[in-house]
């Protein structure tokens, strides 16, 4: 047999690749199966990997990919820190956004890994608990002006000592949450899913030997690194650029992109983002380089292991003192689903454009979908009289941006490339826990951003109270991409649908529920309506509705040059509206069937290209 | 070689030159980026559908072929901000 590695075959490599990668994917079903938190079990806001004993990446598994690099930092800090007190099952827990995280509810649990009394790697998750004592509940706080209101900080506790749980420190930490049951149960399932991981690479070593694993280890990630690089060198040397813009508080924020490749390395430069914000929109570095590199995972290393391999070519500026990089203290709450996603949504598209000059890569573009927050936390008594504190995560029903051969998938959970395997939680299973009723939730049609190919369409949902004691709930609104487009598009492509949050207070709605007749969609119904900001804070009480729509993908090519029956087909599906078809894409139909008038057609997709010419029309 | 869906460069270097893939049209040369040469318009954010923003503090940028009058490219930015230059380096 070939010998890939001194003393490691190829199969033996290919088997031990796989394997690890396994080891994460059952890191992750502990998870979801020891931890009842919605966050956790359903919607998957959670991250799992593997790291040398250095803390370099070793196999970046199942979840959010731009935790991949923090919990590296995590374990690297941990390792500095603790040295020579780090003992065979330890387990510790660090959550501060300074020194590796990315906000505060993300707490990391990092195991070390030991053979014959010798530390050989780290196993490490991230769960993104259900309150962390801050200002505001759930997590995400909006009033935050300092990241001293944004919950417990920790910068690396000895949660598990020798095999036992310290209650003392558990008890205190579930003790400072407005949920401790919850925090109780996903700090257990992140105990328990590290323990799992030290077990079977612990089991791996037995059966192979400590040897062959080492060089396995540090095979896997020259392997990688060999092969994005000669991946880069088929691209060509340039610098892309794009931007992002946050708009919140009346106030615009602006997060501009260069990335340059030169040979085979990549710079993502950031210079020119605002200055920090008095809000937790910021991220500290660790969120800008985690954006960067789960879109470099996604959109780059496909087909290689996530590890350290595709770190090395890689480098992130970001001006400190700006939004992609704040100076402590300021507040960081928001980051992952503000600093962090513009960060991201920067680099796929920068990336996307890279990808987009070579005739063999094109194929792998992808424009931004779902490409803002719309994070909502719930708070109050509910049906069993008790306390709780929760999310709702209808946004994470997601869109993705369009592709160079192929519309966007639509509301396709998520955000493709760099959050794919969130999800939202069923309405069934939200209605049952709180003290909630949804009117409706479904697609949204004429969100998915216009081009040749379609960006994929988002979606809309609004709810009320229901069977609340106190006939009233809190809500806290922690998002963006209102009056800005996140989402933006390739090659022409228009940016996906802005986001919506609106208080509608209708007297009519209860009769119709009292006789049976819901109202799946607010069109007709006599209401108050207050569009909010999407930094809001305040309360949903009986006789209010609270309607959210999420981003659409961003669109990719001319949208005059998209098929005329797929045009057709999104029309009869209600996923673009007749409007949308004739005033954006220029096809014209017969009145009253769906077919399409061809001449007239070609007549106005002319007139709207003779429109095409340069001055500005505002 | 190709720079995006619609345009390509022939030529490296000084002698590199920037055509629409659509029609062939010639757009500019190593002197200029074309997205300097060729029409454009700022738009308010709603041409890209009827669920978008209102705002206008934020616009859709559109660059067409001057021949062809295919939609090159579209950018989101603040009216009148400078234009989003990809350069290439060889
Ligand atoms: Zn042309």
């Amino acid at each position: 047999m070939t010998e890939i590695l001194k003393g490691v075959d190829k199969v033996t490599f290919e088997v031990l690749r796989h394997r690890l990668w396994q080891i994460t994917d059952e890191m992750a079903i502990m998870l979801k199966r020891v931890s009842g938190s919605p966050s956790t079990a359903q919607v998957h806001d959670f991250m799992v990997a593997l790291y040398t004993k250095d803390g370099e990446i070793l196999s970046g598994g199942f979840g959010v990919p731009w935790h991949i690099t923090s919990a590296s930092a995590a374990c690297k800090h941990v390792a500095k820190k603790f040295a020579s007190s780090i003992h065979e099952g330890d387990t510790f827990l660090l959550n501060d956004p300074y020194l590796a995280a990315i906000h505060q509810s993300d707490v990391y649990l990092v195991t070390p890994i030991h053979h014959m009394g010798k530390l050989v790697a780290w196993c490490a998750n991230f769960v993104h608990v259900t309150d962390i004592g801050a200002i505001d509940p759930g997590g995400f706080s909006p009033r935050a002006t300092s990241v001293f209101h944004e919950g417990m900080r920790f910068k690396g506790v000895k949660i598990v000592e020798a095999g036992e749980l310290r209650t003392d420190l558990f008890d205190s930490i579930i003790g400072m949450s407005r949920e401790p049951g919850m925090v109780a149960l996903d700090l257990r399932s992140q105990i328990a899913s590290n323990n799992v991981a030290k077990t079977r690479v612990a089991d791996l070593i037995e059966k192979h030997g400590w040897k062959t694993i080492r060089a396995v280890m540090k095979g896997l990630i020259d392997f990688t690194e060999k092969g994005f690089r000669a991946r880069l060198s088929e691209l060509p040397d340039a610098t892309w650029r794009t931007v992002q813009h946050i708009d919140i508080l009346g106030k615009g924020y602006r997060i501009p992109l260069a990335m340059t490749k030169k040979g085979t390395d990549l710079l993502f430069d950031f210079e020119g983002a605002s200055p920090q914000s008095p809000r937790g929109l910021n991220c500290t570095y660790w969120g800008a380089l985690g954006g960067v590199m789960g879109a470099v995972f996604s959109l780059l290393c496909f087909g290689f292991p996530w590890n350290e391999g595709a770190l090395r070519p890689v480098t992130v500026v970001a001006p400190e003192g700006s939004i992609i990089n704040c100076r402590y203290p300021s507040p960081v709450s928001i980051s992952t689903v503000a600093g962090t996603i513009s960060a991201a949504n920067g680099a796929i598209t920068t990336i996307s454009k890279m990808l987009g000059s070579s005739d063999k890569y094109s194929h792998e573009m992808l424009a931004v979908g779902n490409g803002c927050s719309c994070v909502i936390r719930q708070a109050g008594i509910n049906q069993e009289g008790a306390y709780y504190v929760s999310g709702l995560w209808d946004w994470l029903s997601g869109s993705s941006g369009a592709r160079s051969y192929a519309d966007g998938v639509d509301t396709s959970g998520g955000q493709a490339g760099i959050m794919t395997m969130m999800q939202a939680t069923n309405i069934e299973s939200t209605e049952s826990t709180y003290p909630l009723l949804y009117m409706f939730r479904g697609q949204s049609a004429d969100s998915g951003g216009p081009g040749k190919f379609r960006g994929g369409v988002s979606g809309e949902c609004c709810f009320t109270v229901y069977d609340a004691p106190e006939k009233r709930i809190d809500l806290i609104i922690s998002g963006w991409g209102v009056e800005a487009a996140a989402s933006t598009g390739l090659s022409g492509g228009y940016p996906g649908s802005s986001a919506r949050f609106a208080m509608y207070k209708a007297s009519e709605v209860e009769p119709l529920f009292k006789k049976a007749k819901i109202t799946t969609d607010l069109v007709g119904v006599k209401a108050k309506v207050e569009e909010l900001p999407p930094q809001w804070a305040g309360e949903l009480s009986e006789g209010k509705y609270m309607y959210l729509r999420w981003a659409g993908g961003g669109g990719y090519g001319d949208p005059l040059e998209r098929d005329v029956e797929l045009v057709r087909a999104d029309v009869e599906e209600e996923l673009i509206s007749k409007d949308a078809a004739t005033g954006i894409y220029g096809v014209v139909f017969r009145d009253g069937i769906p077919s399409v008038d061809k001449r007239a057609t070609l007549a106005k997709r002319k007139i709207l290209r003779s429109r095409r010419h340069g001055e500005k029309i505002l | 070689m190709r720079l995006s869906e619609y345009v390509e460069g022939i030529g490296t270097g000084k002698k590199l030159r920037i055509r629409c893939r659509s029609c062939r049209k010639f757009l500019s040369d190593s002197r200029r980026h074309w997205k300097e040469k060729v029409p454009h318009k700022e738009y308010p954010l709603k041409r890209a559908g009827s669920l978008m923003s209102a705002s206008t503090k934020y616009v859709l940028r559109e660059f067409y072929c001057p021949s062809c009058r295919i939609l090159l490219d579209s950018e989101v930015v603040e009216p009148g901000e400078p234009f989003l230059l990809d350069e290439l380096k060889s």
